[in-house]
């Protein structure tokens, strides 16, 4: 039972109900962008740039890109607990990947801010 | 059991966790290929987010990023994404759907592995029209 969610520590509720979450953005924002291409036969540099200078569009990417860093968090942790015994190089591993997905969202914001 | 009991009982515990010498049902198959796919999607976001950022840094970029397309290398890498995408989505649904207490059971379980995974090639062929035609 979960007793106290006022905490910065992770527990198994709290994951499961994240991973979920985050998926369900993620997938709409894929189902999207391929709607986009799929009904868009010509995308011109003016139609692409014109949509990420939406602030809608703008928003809905960051938030997905930020799902997406919370949603490998604990999907790439998972894989890591159940592959990697050494907890050195599971740390360093884990360190690495979740600075790349940290990456994913800055370089994101940054693109975004741009257009 | 004696005081030692629990050791003995630790020394007892079958331990095979070498996946290449495991029957894989076809529930451990849709497990698998969902971790995979999952992992190469957040190594393909790399060139996902590259061609994106490119595209949109200028005109110049944008028919870069275009012409690329043109050659066989760019196409299968997104071809790539899309199909482990598609997996992964059927995957994630699939695990969505269990959690609201369906195909829970064996029969149920496999049948529903199977089915996602016939619709993850489903998609990857599809997707590969898409992107070859």
């Amino acid at each position: 039972m979960v007793l106290n969610q006022a905490t910065l520590k992770r527990d198994g509720v709290q994951d499961y109900v994240s991973l979920r979450t985050t998926a369900l953005i993620i997938t709409a924002y894929a189902i999207f962008i391929i709607g986009y291409f799929l009904a868009t036969p010509e995308v011109t540099f003016e139609a692409w740039t014109g949509l990420f200078s939406n602030l809608a569009m703008k928003g809905f990417t960051l938030i997905t890109l930020i799902c997406m860093m919370v949603h490998t968090h604990i999907g790439l942790w998972q894989v890591l607990t159940d592959y990697v015994k050494c907890a050195k190089l599971r740390a360093v591993l884990g360190f690495v990947l979740n600075l790349m997905a940290l990456a994913y969202v800055a370089i994101g914001l940054i693109v975004l801010w741009g257009v | 059991m004696s005081k030692d009991g629990q050791v003995t009982v630790k020394k007892q515990r079958p331990v095979n966790l070498d996946l290449t010498t495991i029957s894989m049902p076809a529930t451990a198959k849709a497990s698998i290929f969902h971790r995979v796919t999952g992992v190469a999607l957040f190594f393909a976001l790399t060139f996902v987010i590259w061609a994106w950022s490119e595209s949109l840094s200028s005109a110049e970029g944008f028919e870069f990023v275009k012409g690329l397309f043109s050659g066989f290398i760019a196409k299968f890498i997104a071809w790539g994404t899309l199909s482990v995408l598609g997996y992964h989505l059927i995957g994630g649904i699939r695990h969505i759907i269990m959690d609201m207490g369906h195909w829970e059971e064996l029969e149920s379980g496999n049948l529903s592995a199977k089915i996602a995974m016939a619709l993850g090639v489903v998609f990857a062929v599809l997707a590969g029209v898409w992107i070859w035609s």
